[in-house]
């Protein structure tokens, strides 16, 4: 068992999402930032889709209750000082304080993963309708995850040399629509030359963005159509909403622009006050984007060294 | 029917687009397609709304123009009548279970045993589940019914109510905010995900009917539910 001593800000159970169910209402849910959840659960020695702890701007103090369990993190840094991209083994009694997070999530895998049984083929929680993951919600002091070993298998720890290489400063890539053509002239031009700052209203469902206000054309509202993570929904009050895993399926405001796929763990790194640029990029350069991101990803297996 | 748009939504989804607005047609449509497409390839799942049909894909295995190629070589889909399952929802249309009632009757100049009687008469037609989880947007509902969303939504719908607005009328599956007129409520948990087989009992395509029930039924109905001696699904599925 792993006991949580402190809960931190927002800490769930969280996998590569629940697929297959969103004809139902279900959001995929699932990790805000895949990319670092598979390098942790690479360097716990897990399949990368495990589910592990996702950490949300403050961290976790978790009490080992187990002989042994090897952990490992990845994502944003935390202040405490905790090595991220390092495999550690901790012994019963030992306590794990995170702390703050310098980012929007850190991620805990831990060797084995969790005794949680998947509801609808995920671990990930959904707290908005409380299932899935930890009892379906955050985690708070006195809860027990249990382990799947009962203790951390013999072996040398491992590490990485560093992160998979992110374009940190580049501006998030986009594809226009599906609702471009409801917007002005000057709505485009101000999405992909001006800054928007991620605002305090940023959750797993969505960040609500503040930014020079993006007019539409006729009214701000459509028949509702499906939503997809990533997407740009826009209001009446023209500043836009970007969805996250835990989004509604389906929505009513105009999709001014999509966040593609290779950026997406960078839109789920974001935290209030961040500052997002937007760039406008066609389907192929998408996938070259992606291509170019999971052979990194398929790389960092090769970089892993004894620590 | 025109050709549908082919609206790309980032590079992870496609969405096909039959009409601006909600038709029976272009839901049948989306359905339709929706059946086609079953377990193609390189689709993770697609998601038919009120107009359209949203694919999700795995661009990692299937492009956008291999999947445009795939749409063009299928069939021409055709609408078709309701095509899923069939319920019959007890509903209770009294006292507390129905707080807009009155007002609502009233706005529309009938008395509420007169509203309840057309609400209650109709057979509807589950045009999308979207928004919360098993949360199905029926169509089918007399035009005599239709106004626009309260001004002042609640912050807390109960489980159960049943609402109207504008074109539909739908039973909320969970406690959530919402600004439909609630005008009766029902028992059964419509929105399970522990019941495996059928997590949301109304799914896209379904056909449902109200069936008026008393305070009294409306009582033991959600305490057999409650206690496991009596099952939803087999309750409420009509033959």
């Amino acid at each position: 068992m792993i006991c949580i001593v402190e809960g931190g800000l927002f800490t769930t159970v969280q996998d590569l999402g629940r697929h297959g169910h969103q004809r139902l209402g279900l959001p995929p849910s699932g990790a805000l930032d895949p990319i670092s959840l598979r390098t942790a659960n690479l360097v716990a020695g897990n399949p990368p889709g495990m589910a592990a702890l996702e950490m949300c701007r403050v961290g976790c103090t978790l009490e080992v209750q187990a002989e042994s369990v090897r952990i490992a993190l990845a994502g944003a840094s935390a202040a405490g000082g905790v090595p991220l991209l390092e495999s550690r083994t901790l012994h019963r009694g030992e306590t794990l304080r995170i702390g703050r997070i310098a980012g929007g999530a850190l991620y805990l895998a831990v060797e084995g993963g969790f005794a949680i049984p998947p509801i609808l083929g995920s671990c990930s929680t959904y707290t908005r309708a409380g299932f899935g993951g930890f009892e379906g919600r955050r985690l708070q002091a006195d809860d027990l995850l249990p382990l799947a070993f009962l203790r951390a298998p013999s072996r040398p720890e491992r590490r990485l040399p560093h992160p998979v290489p992110a374009e940190r400063d580049r501006p998030l890539r986009v594809i226009l629509g599906p609702q471009a053509d409801h917007f002005t002239e000057a709505a485009l031009d101000a999405l992909l030359s001006a800054d928007f700052m991620v605002t305090a209203e940023a959750d797993r469902m969505g960040l609500r963005l503040s930014g020079p206000a993006l007019a539409h054309i006729g009214p701000p509202e459509i028949a509702s159509d499906g939503n997809a993570t990533g997407c740009l929904q826009v209001p009446g009050n023209g500043q836009p909403i970007a969805l996250l895993p835990d989004r509604h399926t389906t929505g009513g405001y105009p999709k001014i622009a999509t966040v593609i796929t290779a950026d997406l763990h960078r839109l789920g790194q974001s935290v209030p006050g961040t500052v997002l640029r937007f760039e406008a990029v066609a389907p192929e350069q998408a996938r070259v984007a992606l291509a170019r991101l999971e052979a990194a990803m398929a790389g960092m297996a090769a970089l892993l060294r004894e620590a | 029917m025109q050709a549908p748009k082919l609206l790309p939504v980032g590079d992870a989804a496609l969405s096909v687009e039959f009409a601006d607005a909600y038709s029976s047609e272009a839901a049948a449509h989306a359905r339709s397609l929706d059946r086609q497409l079953a377990g193609r390839e390189g689709i993770v799942e697609c998601v038919p709304t009120l107009r359209s049909l949203l694919i999700h894909y795995d661009p990692a295995r299937l492009s956008l123009r291999g999947l445009t190629g795939l749409l063009r070589e299928l069939p021409p889909v055709e609408a078709t009548e309701a095509d899923g399952a069939e319920w019959s929802l007890p509903i209770c249309y009294d006292g507390e279970y129905a707080p807009d009632l009155a007002e609502l009757a009233q706005r529309l100049g009938m008395t509420s045993e007169a509203l309840v009687a057309i609400h209650a008469g109709g057979r509807y037609n589950s045009a999308m589940v979207g928004g919360y989880p098993g949360f199905a947007y029926l169509s089918g509902l007399d035009p005599r019914l239709a106004v626009p969303r309260r001004t002042t939504p609640r912050l807390a719908v109960p489980a159960g109510s049943l609402g109207v607005a504008n074109a539909f009328t739908a039973v909320y599956p969970a406690t959530v905010p919402g600004g439909w007129h609630i005008i009766g409520c029902t028992p059964v948990p419509l929105f399970d995900p522990a019941r495996l087989d059928r997590p949301a009992l109304i799914a896209t395509g379904d056909t449902v009917e109200f069936r008026p029930v008393s305070a009294g039924e409306f009582g033991s109905l959600e305490a057999s539910f409650r206690e496991g001696q009596a099952d939803p699904i087999a309750t409420c599925r009509t033959p």
